[in-house]
């Protein structure tokens, strides 16, 4: 008996050891797991990054010209300041302006025409050039977005909005008569009408300075890319090795940081001349040492890498086997946050048989948007689009409002039939367009060969026959070629698709829906909304018999002048006005950003300014990285 | 008076050992008991037959299981859009777009089938024809044809190809004022454009031999003109070799359609396509094996039973070649 007690306690102990154990290892578990979501994010490591395609946006990575979101998400969280920048945070936070080189927002004078801001002190160039920035820095680079050769990608947010700023871009001047500074830190822009988002306007890379005695050396496009001189946190590598004397001497040396070249590469280290008191904590954390950018042109590679930890982060749409995983086991590592951007298919509205508003609403009824959602990657690709801008840019306005919505927005033949039925194109009145009409088809259509594209026309094809509209849509290497020239009078266009560049609607009604923006060759305003005849014969594009095309003109000069919650209300009623009135889109998709990282990032920041990682915050722990 | 041995009007007889007599055959005939023997080149054939009939009754074959080539069934595909695979009612699963990979498959087959029949007859025809006058007439003719034919060759096919493609997709006007345009035309003149330089190179070396033989002086003699010569005396000895290259260049057509396809540069997306098909599987092949396994399959068993029939065809009509 006494033995069996000694079993029994022997047993007890056993049980309790048992129990403590497990305690032991969950309470370890738990806190293990604890200190990596929450623990403090740890300084150092190389941040590698591999992209498809090494391009930067026509501009060669030069600020002034570059109109490239990662570009200038290497700009504004690591590179270069402008007066106001960003919290490189998602959401609607990120979206907002804060101050960055500027002491604050700027003042504006009570006629919204002048706008002034005061640099902070102790701000200065990396090097070589090792001095302070000065408010003629700025005005610098006002200038070299108004040189021609130097082709800045959107100089057209400043030319006809600063006074003088046309005339400098056209040598009518040989200053920018709206550009004064004061002393050496204050600058004051004029402006020829109120315009409510500058504070976005001088947020842009291109507006950030320059300092003038290496950028002088560089006013052809895609120069100055190489040279970047840096005002942020990092600097390309290579740039204490070259020698500003003269442009000569500077010439003589090309800093290694970086290859603009398809196989080339970036590299950043610290800038040594970066004082983390001119900037805030809520702007750049700076954990890491340093970023490297390849090109990797294998996708499956990328993401293979990225699963191993032998690379930390990744430019290029996300791979099936990516998708299938990225919430299950992958689900700490994809990230996927509002892109700020609208899918499209675009109508042209000069066309048959897109010249009649009653045929555009009935391919909005018919379409199968669900379908192209999940062509696009589905509910990880973003969500259904009920109209233009982005809810995310109208502060969350708009955000239920679809008039062409459908039963699981999968289309409805007799809405879309109720529409044709009203068309010219039907004059029987069957809800189908006429099969002996031109106007129905076939239509011809250029579209990507690329996915997603390529795979939307089954669905586009088999919904337009619905209503009598047969397509002829050609996969070709690159649609916009044709796209973007109105001669070829391409009726219908599936490639849209429109990022903002800053957050405000602005950045879509001004390029696509204003008369103006319409070029002869590259345009992107693909509805030609807003033309006129005269432009039209410029182009020599065909032009309705009716005599005219919508024109929504007048409504956004009204609310671009606005600022504050009077111009958001302001183009929402705009956006209503699009989809109802006018109906130049089928807009099908608010896209969702999806960013894959390796289990080697212990902080993951998603940057809403320019949709991609949030490199100022992001922070690794170098132990896990492969091959570092 | 003279007579005659009757024996020396009669049909030679010999005997062989075991008394049985040698039977005079047709060339027909020798053909087909050389070509009878070869398994490889008969069962090559009867894929053939296989495919021709799946061609012709693919309608019927979509209406029995239910599907056509391209009806969308969102139920075949993921909340993410990712494709579902093989089930009862959809045999080879679906592709990204919820369609049936089997009845695409088996219409697939229709497209590849008609694109290389087609632009192999248009090669075919333009080469035998060039070939034939180039070897006939010979001085001038023959030096412009044959350097037209060694430029075409001495072109990066491929290259060329997507240039065209992509030219002529760029509007829908097509190229060439309007005679190409997009679509499966402009697939058959590419292939057709590149292909028919080795028949024509072939058919050119076997006139030349063939136009030195005595028939055809005694043709000439008699006073047959060029056009009579070439096409009624030469052409019809070369035959064996139009239907032995034939039979080589339509697998190479089929593989081109599908190059073409798997670029993107071929038919519109709409049409089934082998190439087409295993262009689409590649993003999926991860995930979604059927995409790929399956039209790759077709593909494969095609070209092979082509080539195992043109190698059974040139054994049996050309004995003496060698391979």
């Amino acid at each position: 008996m006494i033995k069996r007690e000694g079993v029994v306690a022997h047993r007890k102990m056993i049980r309790v050891a048992a129990i403590l154990t497990i305690l032991v290892l969950m309470t370890a578990a738990c806190s293990s797991k604890k200190d990596e979501g929450t623990g403090k994010p740890k300084t150092g490591g190389i941040f590698r990054v591999q992209l498809k395609t090494f391009r930067w946006g026509g501009g060669g990575f030069d600020p002034s010209s570059t109109y490239s979101a990662y570009s200038w998400t290497l700009y504004s969280n690591l590179m270069i300041r402008s007066l106001l920048g960003y919290r490189h945070v998602a959401g609607d936070a990120g979206n907002q302006t804060i101050p960055d080189l500027a002491t604050d927002n700027g003042t504006v004078s009570s006629d919204g025409l002048t706008w002034t801001f005061k640099i902070k002190p102790g701000v200065k160039f990396s090097p070589p050039i090792n001095r302070a920035v000065k408010a003629s820095d700025i005005v610098y680079s006002f200038e070299r977005i108004a040189t021609p050769s130097v082709a800045a990608g959107y100089s057209f947010y400043y030319l006809s909005t600063i006074v003088g700023m046309q005339d400098f871009y056209d040598k009518k001047a040989t200053k920018i008569s709206g550009i004064t500074t004061t002393g050496d830190d204050t600058i004051s822009f004029k402006l020829t009408q109120p315009t409510g988002d500058f504070n976005y306007r001088v947020s842009m890379p291109a507006a950030a300075p320059i300092p003038p005695e290496v950028g002088k050396c560089f006013e052809k496009q895609g120069e100055y890319g190489r040279y970047v001189v840096s005002t942020g946190p990092y600097m390309f590598d290579g740039m204490a090795k070259l020698d500003p004397t003269s442009c000569a001497t500077l010439k003589a040396t090309v800093p290694s940081g970086f290859d603009p070249s398809p196989t080339g590469h970036v590299k950043l280290i610290r800038n040594p001349n970066y004082d983390p008191a001119t900037d805030t904590k809520e702007s750049r954390e700076n954990f890491i040492d340093g970023l490297t950018v390849e090109a990797n042109s294998n996708v499956a590679d990328i993401f293979a890498k990225i699963l191993k930890n032998e690379v930390d982060g990744e430019i290029a749409n996300e791979t099936p086997d990516i998708l299938q995983k990225a919430t299950t086991t992958l689900k700490n590592q994809v990230h996927t946050n509002e892109g700020d951007r609208t899918w499209y298919f675009s109508m042209n509205l000069t066309t048959p048989p897109f010249d009649d508003i009653h045929v555009r609403r009935a391919v909005n009824f018919i379409l199968d948007k669900a379908a192209l959602l999940k062509l696009a990657g589905g509910s990880l690709s973003g969500v259904i689009a009920g109209h233009y801008f982005p809810p995310s840019i109208l502060a969350g306005r708009l955000k239920d409002y679809d008039p062409f919505k459908t039963t699981n927005d999968a289309g409805d033949l007799e809405k879309a039939k109720a529409e044709m039925k009203q068309s010219k194109y039907d004059k029987n009145k069957d809800g189908l367009c006429d099969p002996g009409l031109k106007a129905c088809g076939p239509i011809y259509s250029p579209t990507e060969q690329a996915p997603p594209f390529s795979d939307y026309i089954p669905t586009v094809k088999n919904g337009f026959a619905k209503i009598g509209l047969k397509m002829n849509i050609a996969q070709v290497a690159d649609s916009y070629v044709p796209a973007n020239k109105p001669a070829n009078n391409i009726a219908f266009f599936m490639g849209g698709g429109w990022g903002k560049d800053y957050g405000d609607p602005y950045t879509f009604a001004f390029p696509l829906f204003y008369g103006p923006s319409i070029l002869c060759e590259n345009n992107s305003a693909y509805s030609l909304l807003g033309e006129t005849r005269k432009q039209a014969k410029a182009c020599k594009n065909q032009y309705p018999a009716s005599g005219s095309v919508p024109n929504a003109d007048k409504k956004i000069d009204d609310c671009s002048a606005l600022a504050g919650e009077a111009r958001l209300d302001c183009w929402a009623e705009l956006d209503k006005y699009f989809t109802e009135n006018v109906v130049t889109w089928i807009p099908y998709r608010f896209a969702t950003n999806v960013d894959t990282v390796a289990t080697t990032v212990t902080k993951y920041v998603f940057d809403q300014f320019s949709g991609y990682t949030a490199y100022a915050h992001v922070s690794l722990d170098t132990s896990k990285q492969v091959g570092a | 008076m003279a007579t005659t041995d009757p024996t020396l009007l009669a049909p030679p007889t010999i005997e062989v050992e075991g008394g049985a007599d040698v039977i005079g055959r047709s060339p027909g005939q020798l053909f087909w008991m050389r070509f009878r023997k070869d398994r490889a080149a008969f069962l090559g054939l009867g894929f053939i037959g296989f495919l021709i009939l799946i061609a012709f009754i693919a309608p019927l074959i979509s209406k029995l299981v239910g599907h056509g080539p391209n009806d969308l069934y969102s139920n075949m595909t993921d909340s993410i859009g990712l494709p579902k695979g093989p089930t009862g009612k959809f045999f080879f699963g679906a592709d990204q777009n919820g369609r049936d990979v089997f009845v695409r498959t088996v219409y697939g087959t229709r497209t590849s089938l008609l694109v290389a029949v087609v632009a192999t007859s248009i090669a075919v025809a333009t080469g035998v024809t060039l070939g034939t006058v180039a070897g006939f007439f010979r001085g001038w003719v023959d030096t412009l044809i044959s350097r037209i034919i060694d430029i075409m060759l001495s072109l990066p096919l491929l290259l060329f190809a997507i240039g065209i493609a992509s030219a002529c997709s760029l509007s829908p006007k097509g190229c060439f004022g309007g005679f190409v345009k997009p679509g499966r035309g402009l697939v058959i003149f590419i292939i057709a454009l590149f292909s028919w330089t080795y028949i024509a190179r072939v058919v050119r070396g076997q006139v030349l031999s063939i136009r030195e033989r005595q028939f055809i002086d005694a043709s000439r003699s008699l006073g047959a003109g060029n056009g009579r010569i070439m096409f009624r005396e030469i052409l019809p000895n070369l035959v064996a070799p139009i239907i032995i290259y034939s039979t080589l260049i339509i697998p190479a057509n089929v593989l081109f359609e599908s190059y073409l396809s798997y670029l993107g540069l071929g038919l519109p997306p709409d049409v089934p396509s082998w190439g087409g098909m295993i262009s689409d599987a590649t993003r999926y092949y991860q995930v979604a094996w059927w995409m790929m396994v399956f039209p790759g399959l077709f593909l494969l068993f095609t070209t092979l039973s082509f080539n195992l029939l043109g190698d059974g065809l040139r054994d049996a009509l050309d004995p003496r070649g060698g391979r």
